[in-house]
């Protein structure tokens, strides 16, 4: 933003520059119209019977009468006053030069509005494009995902048709190269996924379902998604529910995503063979969910950093640990937009214990009723 | 005399309405593989005129393409007395839950996000043309 260039005087500078205005506009005092310059008129006027009270002055001094019409005819008969006719002038100078004054302030202050106003109609106009170009930016984003799919889809594809044989015998090198090449794909896939849901949460165009969603449901599909990596790395995972019936209000297809994702992570940071422990509690008319780990654990200096796009705790940890640094941040757009609350505890090397805290769905009659959160995108 | 094989030929038809022809190929490659009849079409419009046209037992279609949008085929069709019944599949990169949502709304039989398993895409057009998926050795 372009700071405001304000021009402030000091009060002897002040001084100098209207005695040197007056000067300067007393050499022309008609320079403004009479309309916007009344003064002038006014000093005219002003000026108009001074000669006439000056000739009863000098009359009153002298003991004689003073009458108007004596004053008048003195002032016609006798050339040497008529140096007085030139009082109104003079008035109308001198008057005139403070008008003057008072237009050119004017006029100056009138500037500066206009500016401000010139210079707020800009940064309107600036903040517009800006919005746009964000908009335009989301818009891109979620354009090159859906374009970076289908290529995906073909090679995906082709690799499930050779790997399931539907195009002739392969032998076991050529088996075991199209399945890391199939789960690098599936892995790219996932990163697409990953930056597309961040961009349409990012963009606030993300549409957010209000429905009641059970808890110990959600838990379980995600813990049927991620048997297979506990297993292999030879992980348990504990949980522990305070109400099996827990339910909140919100869209159970994000709160699945909040839950895989802080279970993976935990899976992701820990060492192999460790336990994690997911614990539901509540606490008054909250939930209160706790996923703990036994991994690395995490600086409490980059702690307050966590929910920023793109950061992940050590750049170097990119190479083993695929992501690209947005799933805390997706995360904890979902739990804002169900009026919910996160955060993060740790401790470097034992790990990291992450809280969500999400309302507790009030039970009515028609649970479609419950007003308490209305979710939406932030 | 040449009979058209269009007579003679028992196998399902499907109409494949899918601008990327890497991707049309393949999808084209593995429904014949399974058995069907397959008609591709490049264009939202030439699908349009295909349906039109002719009797498919089946219909897949994208949502972006060139000319006619996909949905718009889809409600051209389903707005026409021979496209009541014919089941009809959007397979799609814009497969939010609510645009899926709108699909099933304006007909759409069933509908899938792209990248899509093929496996499961395979299983879907065998359920809906009630036929038994050809068996193929599995490693």
């Amino acid at each position: 933003m372009r700071s405001l260039d304000l021009h402030i005087p000091s009060r002897r500078q002040r001084w100098r520059e209207s005695i040197h205005e007056f000067l300067h506009v007393l050499r022309d005092p008609f320079t403004y119209a009479p309309r916007k310059n009344p003064e002038v008129v006014f000093g005219f006027l002003w000026g108009l019977p001074i000669p006439v009270f000056a000739i009863g002055i000098h009359l009153h001094a002298a003991g004689l009468n003073c009458d108007l019409n004596v004053c008048l005819a003195i002032l016609r008969s006798n050339p040497g006053y008529i140096v007085f006719l030139l009082h109104p002038f003079l008035f109308a100078m001198l008057f005139g030069a403070l008008g003057t004054m008072r237009a050119h302030r004017e006029a100056h202050i009138r500037k500066l509005l206009e500016d401000e106003i010139h210079r707020t109609e800009e940064l309107c106009e600036a903040n517009t494009r800006l919005q746009e170009l964000d908009k335009m930016k989301s818009e891109f984003i979620a354009n090159v995902t859906h374009e970076l799919k289908s290529p995906l889809v073909t090679a995906l594809g082709y690799t499930d048709r050779i790997l399931g044989r539907h195009l002739g015998e392969i032998n076991e090198r050529q088996q075991k190269g199209l399945e890391v090449g199939k789960r690098n794909l599936i892995r790219l896939r996932k990163l697409i996924d990953e930056i597309l849901d961040f961009s349409k949460l990012d963009a606030g165009v993300a549409k957010f379902e209000s429905q009641p969603v059970n808890f110990s449901e959600t838990i379980e599909s995600v813990m049927e998604n991620l048997a297979l990596k506990t297993k292999d790395r030879g992980m348990a995972v504990q949980i522990e529910l305070a109400d099996p019936a827990a339910r909140v209000l919100g869209d159970a297809g994000k709160l699945y995503q909040v839950v895989l994702n802080l279970l993976e992570n935990a899976i992701k940071f820990s060492a192999d063979g460790s336990t994690i422990t997911l614990r539901l509690l509540q606490d008054g008319s909250k939930w209160h969910l706790i996923v703990q780990d036994q991994g690395c654990g995490i600086p409490a200096d980059v702690l307050p950093r966590l929910f920023q796009r793109f950061y992940q705790v050590n750049a170097s940890l990119n190479r083993t640990h695929d992501g690209v640094g947005l799933g805390l941040v997706i995360v904890s757009k979902i739990v804002e937009a169900h009026s919910g609350r996160i955060w993060i505890e740790s401790e470097p090397g034992v790990g990291t214990r992450v809280h969500v805290e999400l309302p507790v769905l009030q039970e009515t009659a028609n649970t479609k009723e419950a007003t308490y959160a209305t979710a939406t995108p932030g | 005399m040449q009979i058209d094989p269009l007579f003679t030929d028992t196998r399902p038809a499907i109409l494949l309405a899918e601008d990327d022809p890497d991707q049309s190929d393949m999808l084209r490659e593995a429904l014949e593989d399974e058995g069907y009849r397959v008609e591709a079409a490049f264009s939202g419009d030439v699908a349009d005129r295909k349906l039109v046209d002719r009797r498919f037992d089946l219909v897949i279609l994208d949502i972006r393409m060139p000319g006619l949008h996909g949905e718009a085929v889809m409600k051209a069709f389903r707005s026409r007395k021979n496209g009541k019944a014919t089941p009809v599949i959007i397979v799609s990169a814009f497969a939010s839950a609510a645009d899926m949502e709108r699909y099933q709304a304006t007909g759409a039989t069933a509908s899938f996000a792209k990248p899509y398993s093929l496996d499961e895409l395979l299983a879907c057009i065998a359920r809906l043309t009630e036929r038994e998926r050809k068996t193929h050795a599995q490693p």
